[in-house]
């Protein structure tokens, strides 16, 4: 083929251009430690970047917020861990109140310890965190959520019962508050635990036996009928009704309770009513209001001991009675918070586990991501360098291949 | 004898020497650009006559200068659509510049408010990192707009090098037709011209034609619009595109007349940046645009769904898509046309939205043609309300495919993929008038942001539920907004409103009362609606062959004479939305239906302080619709559970709202694709045009360079081979000096001689 003389020239500059293109391209992926410089070097790759980045700076904000549920769940166990100790505490004092022959000196004493642990309790229930957010009011972020209501003598929950998720994982949502509602509140029926809050007067009823009835049961109708009204005349007729003032009709004898002679009843004294037995005797006549005794949470709990210490009558037989059967309603009562106390630890235990695995397998995941984003960005610098020597070795060998073209020529010669 | 030696010498002396000259020529020229070896053409004379220099041959290939043109055009084409790919594409990915990483940084301080909802300091930062996204979507607008800048400003120099070439073509024609009547064209004049239309193919993409005899030729643009003929050249301008003023297109002004031919031209810098303007570029903005809109209007609807720090409905956290100058911006009128009119878009439906535009036209004026731009697709005016009745004006145009013309005031009321357009004509429309619709390509210059109040993000969310703290089942009650205007349609009279008290019924029984003859018994509830409305026990008594039913409500619902004692079945479902299986009833009997007392749970109960009731089957985990609201009880309630679904009051700590909202970063909103996947596929996307064009590029190079240097193979300069010719010419003209020589000595023997 002939070649021209300018062709000659142009074309080893156009090599040469190329030759050093190529190498400076070489040399920036070197220099930067990355293949894709941008994004049509590798249009593919360059989308999966941007989603490996998405995937690991989502990544990264889990890991943030298991920090923070952490966080919170930590001061949350530890506080509750406290309640449990005082209440614990309350339990022990409890038993100590109990015993007959205490003097009134003693009970006294109880009872101010009793005042320092309700002290203690409202301060713990009430616990903010760093951001001035109470702990345990649910949503209600701002609101104290127990206060002392003069009015009636008790503490009152004003928070409600929400609970604030977490995002930890891609499909992992976990619950990094927990409200007083669940955890103060939901006092935990005790089997045999129920029972009539005998408040008026113990003169018409004289024996509940629960424990042959179905606690859970009773509980349930009295949840939705109760408190029932019974009513003894002086002819010895028995009236039950129920909260709306509508006839209770008993299971055994299955009669109505309106207007039933009590001289009739075949088992005498005992009526059964959803399940538990009561001995009603004709010979009492008056008024009794049959209730489920409320479940209290450990501050009005606490408040109920505090006041059956230092208030009740060791005058008489019956003053007495009432006093053992409060004390005994109070442990009944502590059993049940200290249940849903150790309820609440296992969950919160249980979450900060779950936070716990979820963070190491973030961690795994952003590692698998991270070598993903480096096997599509990072250069391989092995490939790189030879390559860049080669360049560089094919770049040299044109500026000598030149340097000899050039110097041909006829005309030297002539 | 002499005499003609002498003549014969001085002839080869003269061609020799021309030859020389020629060869010199070449010499010099070896560095012109475009020059073109020539060749001196020796003949001999008859007789011993000598020799001439018959002509000087110019050592061209035309077809393959045709070639060069054409690949020329082609390349420069790809290089310069490349270049502007390029730019584009390291625009959106760049970290700096991209939206996918502000997008990360946006949902990631979403999520620190989600962490601790009531910290204000969080909240600032989200409200920041929100300010922050909507400026990297203007700045990535603005960048992209640029381009668009910058493409008109190489359309008008690229336009008056153009008018420059085709000048000096259309003048070289003329010398060349000069000079060929005179006899010979020199052969640099048709070099200059080959030159000057190589330069012309970096330019554009045109035709030649060569008139065979006065060998002037003719260059053709586009679908043949002729820019050169013979000795006239035609003017390309710039004219403003007239369905949109930020673009310049091309126009041929011939005689008076300018024609627009931007969709006709290709190849060389103009046909590339058109292509690319037309393709990459506008589509780039249409899916820049469409991910903002629909960022945009989810959060909004979202946010408007929540409840924000002082108890309040959220608001807006963007501006609202359909704001009157975003929905005018969507429409322009054609320059051209006959009438003026106004225009609107209005964005229905974001999640149908095409990322691309519309043409509409009118064949007459009540008949238009609709072609969508991402798929050529064309509606005419019979495609459209073809479900149903024809809409009989504007306001009943509420589906897609509907449209409603009034063909003599100028109205047109139109709706499509998610967007209604409204055109109002100043008189009526006419045959021919234009209008654009872009319904995405500005909307990510006119994101922002409206909320700037820490306390007014609206992370929570306005219905709480609770569970009464003597549940004993496993039933979880919760409440998720479905519309942002729920708390409105809630307190129409009627529709339960807030705060609503949950329980559960069990199932219908049927009590048969003793004595009675026959039975009842396989209660169904046959439309709850009916039944909410009714207190139970039911008392069914059989009189008179039929039954009269009453309920316990006050006052009651009593219904007399139903049904037939002999049937089968006693259907309540009209007064009482129940049924029952009846058996040998006879008159007097009486029935008590009332819930049984199993103690499973069969029903849901919801009622509100008005009295409204709503009963119904329950289903676990399946959502219970209510007005704006749907309630969801999960696992087992017991029978005697209640619950409350009421305002979140003082609900600060509430973050439920706030984790819907950062949910919505991996929904797939936009055709089955998030946010940022449809971002990384615009990348991608843009990636590979670029990709493609560079290849496409690198391909037309090396099939340009190779004919070029076909081309300097035949027609270039080569000095040893001139040097060759030199010593060849030069020994010629000394033999024939010689000849000279020996002729003079000839004629002193013969004159010594005499």
């Amino acid at each position: 083929m002939r070649i021209s003389t300018q062709q000659v020239f142009l074309s080893n500059i156009d090599n040469l251009n190329r030759s050093t293109s190529e190498l400076f391209k070489t040399q920036q992926q070197l220099s930067t430690g990355k293949r894709v410089l941008q994004p049509s070097d590798d249009p593919l790759a360059s989308a999966q970047i941007q989603k490996f980045k998405k995937e690991i700076a989502r990544t990264e904000q889990f890991t943030g917020n298991i920090e923070v549920a952490q966080r919170r769940l930590s001061l949350e166990e530890n506080t509750i861990e406290q309640i449990n100790n005082q209440s614990i505490r309350l339990r022990e004092l409890t038993i100590q109140g109990k015993n007959g022959v205490l003097s009134d000196g003693d009970r006294s004493a109880i009872a101010s310890e009793v005042g320092e642990i309700l002290k203690s309790l409202e301060g713990l229930m009430n616990t903010k965190d760093v951001q001035g957010e109470y702990l345990f009011s649910g949503n209600k972020g701002f609101t104290q959520p127990y206060t002392f209501n003069a009015s009636n003598g008790r503490y009152e929950f004003n928070g409600d019962d929400g609970q604030r998720y977490l995002q930890v994982g891609p499909e992992t949502k976990v619950a990094a508050t927990d409200s007083g509602f669940e955890i103060f509140e939901k006092v935990a029926i005790v089997p045999g635990y129920v029972e009539a809050d005998l408040t008026q007067t113990v003169s018409v009823v004289s024996n509940i036996d629960i424990d042959n009835g179905d606690a859970e049961a009773f509980g349930a109708y009295m949840g939705t009928n109760g408190p029932l009204t019974m009513t003894v005349d002086g002819a010895g007729l028995l009236t039950v009704t129920d909260k709306n003032g509508q006839p209770v009709t008993a299971e055994d004898p299955a009669v109505a309770l309106t207007g039933y002679d009590l001289s009739t009843n075949p088992n005498a004294p005992t009526i059964t009513i959803a399940g538990v037995e009561l001995d009603v005797s004709a010979a009492n006549a008056g008024t009794a209001t049959l209730d489920v005794f409320d479940q209290h949470n450990i501050l009005n709990t606490a408040l109920d001991l505090k006041e059956a210490l230092e208030t009740s009558d060791f005058s008489t037989e019956e003053g007495k009675d009432l006093f053992n059967s409060k004390m005994d309603n109070i442990l009944d009562n502590l059993s049940g918070i200290e249940e849903e106390n150790i309820a609440a630890r296992a969950s919160i235990g249980g979450r900060i586990n779950t936070l716990d695995q979820q963070a190491l397998v973030n961690e795994d995941f952003k590692l698998f991501t991270k070598e993903a984003l480096s096997s599509f960005e990072d250069l391989d610098y092995n490939e790189a360098i030879s390559k860049f020597a080669l360049q560089e070795t094919a770049l040299e060998a044109s500026y000598a291949s030149f340097a000899t073209v050039q110097d041909l020529s006829l005309f030297n010669y002539i | 004898m002499s005499f003609g030696l002498l003549t014969l010498g001085t002839q080869s002396l003269q061609a020799n020497q021309t030859a020389l000259a020629v060869t010199g020529q070449n010499i010099s020229n070896v560095n012109t650009e475009g020059y073109t070896r020539q060749r001196p053409v020796f003949e001999s004379r008859a007789d011993n006559g000598g020799v001439k220099i018959d002509e000087i041959d110019r050592i061209a290939d035309d077809f393959l200068n045709r070639q060069i043109w054409a690949d020329s055009a082609t390349y420069n084409s790809y290089d310069v659509y490349k270049d502007f790919a390029n730019e584009l594409d390291n625009l959106l990915a760049s970290d700096v510049t991209s939206i996918s990483k502000a997008m990360d940084d946006y949902f990631g301080a979403l999520q620190t408010a989600v962490d601790d909802p009531v910290s204000l300091p969080n909240r600032e930062l989200f409200i920041a990192q929100s300010e922050a996204l909507v400026q990297r979507f203007n700045d990535l607008d603005a960048n992209i707009r640029r381009q668009n800048e910058t493409i008109n400003g190489q359309l008008e120099s690229n336009v008056s090098s153009i008018n420059a070439i085709a000048q000096n073509i259309a003048q070289l024609n003329d010398d060349i037709r000069i000079a060929n009547a005179s006899g010979s064209i020199p052969s640099e004049l048709l070099d200059q011209r080959d030159m000057k239309l190589e330069e012309l193919s970096e330019l554009i993409g045109f035709n030649v034609i060569e008139d065979g005899t006065t060998h002037e030729i003719s260059v053709f643009i586009g679908n043949g619009e002729p820019l050169v003929v013979g000795q006239s050249a035609n003017t390309l301008t710039t004219i403003v595109n007239p369905a949109d003023s930020s673009q310049l297109n091309l126009g041929i002004a011939i005689g008076n007349s300018v024609g627009d031919i931007t969709d006709h031209v290709s190849g060389g810098h103009v046909g590339g940046i058109i292509e690319y303007r037309d393709t990459t570029l506008n589509e780039t903005l249409d899916e820049l645009g469409r991910i903002a809109l629909v960022f945009a209007d989810t959060m909004n609807e979202q946010h408007q769904k929540g409840m924000d720090l002082n108890g309040d409905a959220g608001g807006l956290m963007f501006t609202d898509i359909n704001n009157a100058s975003a929905s005018s911006n969507r429409f322009s009128a054609d320059r051209d046309n006959l009438s003026s009119s106004t225009g609107s878009v209005t964005i229905n439906d974001v999640s149908v939205i095409e990322a691309t535009e519309y043409e509409l036209v009118f064949n007459s004026d009540s008949s238009f043609t609709l072609i969508r731009g991402n798929d050529e697709v064309r509606w005419n005016q019979t495609d459209f309300n073809t479900n149903g009745p024809a809409p009989t004006n504007a306001s009943e145009v509420d589906e897609n495919g509907e449209f409603y013309l009034d063909s003599t005031t100028g109205d047109l009321t139109l709706r499509i993929d998610g967007f209604t357009l409204q055109i109002d004509a100043a008189t009526t429309f006419s045959q021919g008038d234009k209008f654009l619709i872009t319904p995405t390509r500005n909307a990510a210059s006119e994101i922002n942001t409206v909320l700037n109040e820490a306390s007014q993000l609206a992370l929570g969310s306005p219905l709480a539920t609770s569970a009464d703290s003597a549940n004993i089942g496993t039933g979880v009650v919760s409440v998720t907004i479905t519309d942002k205007d729920y708390a409105d349609q809630a307190a129409v009279v009627g529709e339960l409103t807030p705060p609503l008290d949950m329980s559960f019924l069990s199932a219908l029984e049927a009590t048969n009362a003793v004595g009675n003859t026959g039975a009842a018994s396989n209660v169904q509830v046959a439309d709850f609606s009916v039944t909410s409305d009714i207190t139970y026990p039911l008392t069914i008594t059989a009189v008179g062959g039929a039954f009269d039913v009453t309920d316990s409500g006050t006052p009651a619902t009593t219904v007399t004479g139903v049904g037939a004692i002999g049937d089968a079945q006693l259907d309540l479902t009209a007064s009482f939305g129940i049924t029952m299986d009846i058996n040998a009833v006879v008159n007097g009997d009486v029935f008590t239906i009332d819930h049984d007392a199993s103690g499973d749970v069969a029903y849901y109960q919801l009622t509100d302080a008005d009295g409204d009731r709503i009963v119904g089957e329950y289903v676990s985990s399946e959502p219970i619709t209510l007005q704006g609201f749907e309630v969801t009880v999960k696992n087992s309630p017991n029978i005697n559970d209640t619950f409350t679904i009421q305002p979140n009051t003082d609900g600060v700590s509430d973050n439920r709202n706030a984790l819907l909202l950062s949910d919505l970063q991996f929904t797939k909103s936009i055709e089955g694709a998030s946010y940022q996947d449809k971002y990384g596929q615009t990348i991608e996307r843009v990636g590979t045009e670029a990709a493609v064009a560079q290849i496409n590029a690198q391909a037309g190079k090396a099939v340009l360079d190779s004919n070029k240097e076909q081309r300097s193979s035949i027609s270039g300069v080569n000095l040893d081979e001139e040097a060759a010719k030199l010593i060849q010419y030069q020994q010629a003209y000394q033999a024939s000096a010689q000849l000279i020589q020996v002729s003079q000595t000839i004629f002193d023997t013969l004159i010594q001689s005499v």
